[in-house]
């Protein structure tokens, strides 16, 4: 194996652990969210103020959804 | 004058104060059940006078809760989890927007340092990532961005006082996944004070309000409140008056 060979296998398996990662970290954060939500609809139903409730939730899927698609992105494009 | 208001003229009792309800007539038996089936049941514990003045005024504005308001006299549309039948909610409270400023401020500059690091790429000697792994990383930030905003704008945004005509209610919310709601009854509350200290609380109107119970239970504290000297007013209306406060 030359150099050049180890090189492109060592920068290779780089990325390889910086995507095994950075999809855990994204888990966290899409686990992170579903937390969020709970909580939103918990607080939601102690103190009920109906008029931002649904923005609220709404925002978080948006953000959920957001996570999905970056979780395939990542495991597509890298 | 709207039915609501109607109601609440109807119901409350104005010994002295007849301004509001002088041209009030619920004459029709349907407005009278309607009145019934809805208005607040009169305090029997008001002090009258001034205290009943102010609370039938209270009473007669009433509010529907702005998305961000964080001061509310008589919210419409604002209910909570242990309230009674018979208990209506007088003033709903967040901290004031100001407090917001801080961490809008900051979600501001981390949404513009990517832009910031993109046009002075030339000047910087970073390690520049390939074009994919920037691709994943740049919608990650700001994914975190996002949620640092989204996260303090739901702390401030629950974090929520409630005086209601029989109790009063503290709701903290912190960190996302710490609850407390404390309450206590007015019968329990012996004083109440504010303070404002500093520059901004003065120029913005915000201050610190302290609600003394009775015995050996735990104060209330409630920081950087709009309003304080009305909310003062209004608890001391409830309890039973000692002072008022006229502005």
């Amino acid at each position: 194996m030359n150099p050049e060979q180890l090189l492109q296998l060592q920068t290779q398996g780089g990325i390889f652990i910086f995507k095994i990662g950075f999809l855990i970290i994204l888990g966290m954060v899409g686990l992170f969210l579903f937390v969020i939500r709970n909580q939103i609809r918990s607080m939601n139903t102690i103190v009920t103020q109906p008029d931002m409730f649904p923005y609220l939730e709404a925002f978080v899927y948006f953000l959920f959804i957001c996570v999905i698609a970056l979780f395939i992105v990542t495991a597509v494009i890298l | 004058m709207s039915d609501r208001d109607t109601r609440f003229s109807e119901h409350f009792d104005t010994p002295e104060d007849t301004t509001p309800s002088e041209d009030v007539t619920v004459n029709s038996r349907e407005s009278q059940q309607q009145v019934q089936e809805t208005a607040p049941v009169v305090p029997k514990t008001l002090p009258a006078g001034k205290a009943g003045k102010m609370l039938t005024r209270m009473h007669n504005k009433l509010g529907k809760l702005h998305l961000f308001a964080a001061f509310c006299e008589n919210p419409i549309n604002v209910s909570f989890q242990t309230q009674e039948e018979d208990e209506h909610v007088l003033l709903f409270l967040r901290k004031s927007q100001w407090v917001n400023a801080g961490w809008i401020a900051t979600t501001g500059f981390l949404l513009v340092v990517p832009i910031l690091l993109y046009f002075f790429r030339s000047h910087l000697t970073l390690f520049i990532p390939e074009l994919k792994i920037i691709l994943v990383i740049v919608p990650f930030y700001y994914l975190l961005v996002a949620l640092y905003a989204f996260a303090h704008f739901i702390t401030w945004y629950y974090n929520a006082a409630l005086i209601t005509d029989k109790r009063i209610i503290d709701v903290n919310f912190h960190q996302i996944v710490l609850k407390d709601v404390a309450e206590t009854k007015l019968a329990l509350v012996q004083d109440v004070s504010y303070k404002q200290d500093g520059v901004l609380p003065n120029i913005f109107g915000y201050g610190f309000i302290l609600i003394q119970t009775a015995g050996a239970l735990e104060n209330f504290e409630f920081h950087n409140l709009p309003q304080p000297a009305r909310v003062v007013e209004i608890v001391e209306g409830l309890i039973g008056g000692r002072r008022f406060y006229e502005p």
